[in-house]
């Protein structure tokens, strides 16, 4: 494009400066509320992802190969502590806690209920799941082991039973003998899983070991690194399976534990491409308008362009470029406005709390004030979308500025 | 059902049959059957019992070995009780009618196996808690075929049953060989594909109070090799004096 068409169609821009500047202002906008709404949904994103893998299922998990599909007390890691002590060394490993699973029949004076037991070391866990937090009754397990345990609040009620209270657990140990304990109820939890709640009971790992003639042994452990993200995590877990691999255990990062999470994550990109292409979609039907009339006002004048010789590649240039320019005004603008609501998200946040607590999912809360996060993708996805869209709304327009013939376009009024 | 200790009423079931709709086989013959039948079944029968023993448990996580005291009065109630290893010795298990609790010492508890734990298994055992109190009379429920005859002083016969089409029966097909002196040899339980499930085998015969016994038998799983639960009778007493509140919740704690 010569410089001279650039230069034309930037006067042209200036001519009608109240149309020119509306047309951008909404565009602007509509940048702006992308911008945002995309940094609005990133911070979102991020307090999904720390939910849904940090804190429920960790960066990645070791265990038993079969254990996952099996779910067999036997499929266990055999030595906890020799694994743990591979954790502590390892710079890349942030934090981690144990957990060992097991079902038992457990007995109140009036009634006899199976459940599942959650054997967990209540000091790491507090850096997974809250569900100190979720305590209705009583009080979370004791950091020591002993013989608490906390039970769902459904369970609870099956039982007939309450905080302060004897309970018996019975359960086949891995020796063949018949484990059977008295444990207390400390406390009672409620989570808004009323299936977990029904049929979960929590107890130290060490004393349900006890329980298991498992001593010393477990069913997992989850643990975090300082990233999640996949091509960070990659070369950790493969680096951390080979090191527990000898002991015939395996470390699977958090896509594979849990596909579905994998999958609600890959959303992500999908949202922020419909949430651009819709809300810049509805401005750029403007720029479409604006052209069109920027057009047919003109049609004396693009014959008169014509009949001096302009020709009509020369004349969709200049059209497509005046509606560039505008993209680019809008585009620029909008940038400043979204940069600005987005800085506020990041700063403020949004306080989505309900009844001043957090969300919550299941035994993970989410934060109650979502903060937005700035990113580079979400910064230019808008601006350069809405750039690209000037330039295609400005295609049929500027066909129909090209095609006029030049003695009819002169004769019009 | 016949009763000496529980256990025994997987080696009882399969032999204490009576051929109901037995098929067409000489009338002399089909008496003989039966006469062979109602020996086994008197074999295990008794109007009480009080018996030692140890069961040996192998699996391939674990194995184990328990000295057992074990009471039984009638058909349906028996007391066994755990005498070693330590760590559980007091655990004891009531059978009275189709409901079993077991009593552990530890917490001084006795609890109801619940409905949902009847299919799992008995102190660690190849047996399940519904084998111990599972009262399906074969000779109702079974229809036999004899497919082999001892033949004077060796040999053995070998009956094959199969379950009536509306009997409460989990096995597709039983086969049972007896000596040619009415002592059980073995017991093949097979499902109703076909395929073999479990196999009781019986040795170890021993004459108590003037009838023979086998003091020995042993049970293999089919689907786990290397595995199998043993009971070993050291002492066994029949028609003994026994109080029926042995039978009850409080008896339990003893």
């Amino acid at each position: 494009m010569g410089s001279s068409l650039t230069s034309m169609a930037w006067r042209n821009v200036q001519r009608q400066k109240r149309r020119s500047f509306l047309a951008a202002l909404a565009m602007a906008m509509g940048v702006a509320v992308t911008m945002s709404l995309i940094t609005w949904m990133a911070g979102m994103w991020d307090n999904m992802e720390v939910a849904m893998v940090d804190r429920l299922n960790g960066h990645f998990q070791i265990s038993h190969p079969d254990y996952p599909a099996t779910r067999q007390m036997f499929d266990a890691i055999e030595d906890v502590d020799t694994i743990t002590a591979k954790l502590d060394a390892n710079p890349d490993v942030t934090a981690y806690t144990v957990r060992m699973y097991g079902a038992a029949l457990l007995g109140s004076d009036e009634r006899t209920e199976g459940a599942s037991l959650l054997g967990i070391i209540p000091s790491s866990e507090s850096r997974f799941q809250d569900m100190d937090e979720r305590i209705t009754r009583g009080a979370w397990l004791p950091d020591e082991p002993g013989p608490q345990v906390v039970l769902g609040s459904g369970l609870a009620k099956r039982l007939k039973i309450d905080v302060g209270d004897e309970l018996v657990a019975v359960s086949q140990a891995a020796d063949g003998s018949l484990g059977n304990e008295l444990y207390t109820v400390t406390g009672i939890i409620h989570t808004d899983l009323p299936q977990m709640d029904r049929t979960v009971a929590y107890i130290h790992l060490q004393t349900l070991s006890e329980l298991l003639a498992l001593e010393g042994r477990a069913h997992e452990i989850i643990a975090l690194t300082p990233d999640r993200q996949m091509d960070a995590l990659t070369p950790i877990v493969a680096d951390i399976h080979d090191q527990v691999a000898p002991a015939g255990l395996v470390a699977r990062p958090w896509w594979e534990v849990d596909p579905a999470a994998l999958q609600l994550m890959s959303m992500r990109g999908v949202q922020e491409w419909i949430t651009t292409l819709l809300f810049l979609g509805a401005s750029v039907i403007g720029v479409i308008n604006t052209m069109l009339m920027a057009v047919m006002e003109r049609t004396r004048e693009f014959g008169v362009l014509r009949a001096l010789g302009m020709r009509k590649r020369e004349i969709i240039q200049l059209v497509v470029a005046e509606s560039s320019f505008l993209g680019l005004i809008a585009a620029v603008a909008g940038g400043i406005l979204g940069g600005l609501i987005s800085w506020y998200l990041v700063v403020h946040g949004i306080d989505m709390s309900v009844g001043g607590k957090g969300w919550e999912m299941g035994t993970v809360t989410i934060d109650p004030i979502i903060h937005g996060k700035m990113t580079l993708r979400g910064f230019l996805l808008p601006a350069v979308i809405l750039f690209g869209f000037c330039v295609l709304a400005a295609l049929w327009p500027a066909w129909k500025a090209a095609r006029l013939n030049p003695v009819d376009a002169l004769r019009a009024e | 059902m016949k009763w000496f200790i529980p256990a025994a009423t997987l080696l009882a079931a399969p032999i204490v049959l009576a051929p109901v709709a037995g098929p067409a086989i000489a009338e002399e013959t089909e008496a003989e059957i039966q006469a062979l039948l109602e020996y086994n079944d008197d074999l295990m029968r008794g109007s009480s019992s009080h018996a030692m023993m140890t069961m040996h448990v192998k699996t391939s996580r674990y194995e184990r070995r328990m000295k057992m005291e074990a009471w039984s009065q009638g058909e349906s109630k028996s007391l066994i009780r755990i005498l070693e290893p330590a760590k559980d010795a007091g655990t004891a298990t009531l059978k009275s009618g189709d409901n079993l609790w077991n009593y552990l010492p530890k917490v001084d508890r006795t609890m109801k196996v619940p409905a949902g734990m009847m299919s799992g298994n008995w102190m660690g055992s190849h047996f399940t808690n519904d084998d111990l109190v599972k009262d399906s009379r074969l000779s109702d429920d079974f229809s036999w075929t004899v497919t082999e005859r001892p033949s004077g002083n060796s040999g053995k016969w070998v009956i094959e049953l199969v379950p009536h089409a509306d009997a409460a029966v989990v096995w597709g097909k039983v086969t049972a060989e007896i000596r040619h002196d009415k002592m059980p040899i073995s017991t093949r339980f097979y499902d109703e594909d076909g395929a073999l499930v479990r196999t009781m085998s019986f040795d170890s015969y021993e004459t108590v109070q003037g009838r023979k016994v086998p003091m020995h038998m042993k049970m293999v799983p089919a689907d786990k090799p290397g595995e199998f639960t043993e009971m070993t009778y050291q002492s066994i007493e029949f028609d003994v004096k026994l109080d029926s509140s042995m039978f009850t919740q409080q008896a339990l704690r003893q």
